[in-house]
């Protein structure tokens, strides 16, 4: 299977525990130990509105199975974020499984959460305490957390 | 083309293969100054064993335009799309008059130095400047000068790290890797690119076969 992770980087810089024992590398880990192929993009600048273009011009060339994004919400409304979330979606094909992870902001998590057509929302802020500033893990417990969740999901 | 079959998809999969993760940061028009500009702030916390960096022609080609004009004219959409016909047209003469670049050799060799000095626990492999093919030449009479001073900067501080082999093309091979804009990989480019690279990782025992 090949998996596709989408990433802004800006998570790596505010982790708070060392880059291997992160989430995203344990389940990058986790993957390739199975025998998958995995791709991580990451970008500092990368945003939920670029997501529209980038799966035409970047993302479908990939011909990945399963695709994780994980972003941070800017100053966008829960209603444009969901309408790059749809029209990302649009620009994928229908055969690609795709999982968002929640933003760093937990009343815009609970409104696509609520409207999103899609299943692949993660639901995630159940763990309230897993989200801050920078996205999702803070302590080592909760990285752990984290990719044993979506170890178990994906 | 599929990501897979271009060198990097061919060498993630051949890497995956070996246990590595791999992260990847791939930009449109990426050069060594934004590479710096994220080194303090995404690179550094990766800790990477082995770091695999190409370094395109975005550095060192020659330009018609700075890059600050470019970013002016972007904001005037009728003078943009004529200054871009005038550009395109007459690109050869005035890219060779105006003798531009978007990082200056000397900027470009702190780049380096400095991406190589954060690094210092880690593997090296780097792949130097593509060399042109005619169509290119003949579009653009500095390039060749340029790839061959930029290299230079490359070879002398990452020495034995370089793929050297990517430059041991023949001219008439030259002519059969490249797209119909003589600089990005066509699919048997991007092939040869991945043997040549997967030749020196096995080589330098980075990799085994």
């Amino acid at each position: 299977m090949r998996i596709l992770s989408i990433l802004n980087s800006i998570a790596f810089a505010n982790a708070q525990v060392e880059f291997k024992n992160t989430w995203y590398y344990q389940v990058g880990s986790h993957f390739l130990k199975n025998g998958n192929t995995i791709n991580n993009i990451s970008d500092k600048n990368m945003r939920f509105e670029y997501l529209e273009e980038r799966a035409k011009s970047q993302y479908r060339l990939f011909d990945a199975d399963i695709i994780l994004v994980h972003l941070f919400a800017r100053d966008e409304s829960a209603e444009k974020l969901l309408k790059y979330l749809e029209a990302f979606q649009k620009n994928m094909r229908e055969k690609d499984k795709i999982y968002f992870l929640p933003t760093q902001i937990k009343k815009l998590n609970e409104k696509i959460l609520s409207d999103v057509k899609s299943n692949c929302f993660f639901h995630l802020q159940k763990f309230e305490t897993l989200i801050n500033s920078y996205g999702i893990g803070n302590s080592q417990v909760d990285h752990n957390l984290i990719a044993e969740y979506i170890k178990a999901v994906v | 083309m599929m990501f897979q079959q271009t060198w990097l998809g061919l060498l993630e999969k051949s890497l995956n293969d070996a246990g590595y993760l791999i992260y990847s940061f791939q930009k449109k028009g990426l050069d060594t100054n934004r590479i710096c500009e994220d080194l303090n702030d995404t690179y550094i916390y990766i800790k990477p064993e082995l770091i695999i960096l190409q370094i395109g022609i975005v550095d060192c080609s020659p330009r018609a335009l700075k890059e600050s004009e470019v970013k002016f004219l972007q904001k005037i959409p009728i003078i943009r799309n004529i200054t871009h016909k005038i550009v395109k047209r007459y690109y050869r003469n005035i890219s060779s008059f105006r003798n531009l670049c978007y990082v200056e050799l000397e900027q470009f060799q702190k780049n380096l130095e400095a991406l190589k000095n954060s690094f210092k626990s880690s593997k090296w492999c780097v792949l130097p400047i593509g060399l042109p093919c005619d169509g290119y030449l003949k579009k653009s009479p500095l390039i060749a000068d340029r790839i061959f001073q930029y290299n230079k900067v490359i070879q002398n501080i990452f020495q034995n790290s370089l793929v050297n082999n990517i430059l041991q093309f023949d001219k008439k091979e030259l002519n059969t890797i490249y797209l119909d804009d003589f600089y990005h990989l066509n699919e048997y480019g991007h092939k040869l690119y991945f043997n040549k690279l997967q030749d020196h990782l096995e080589n330098e025992n980075i990799i085994n076969s």
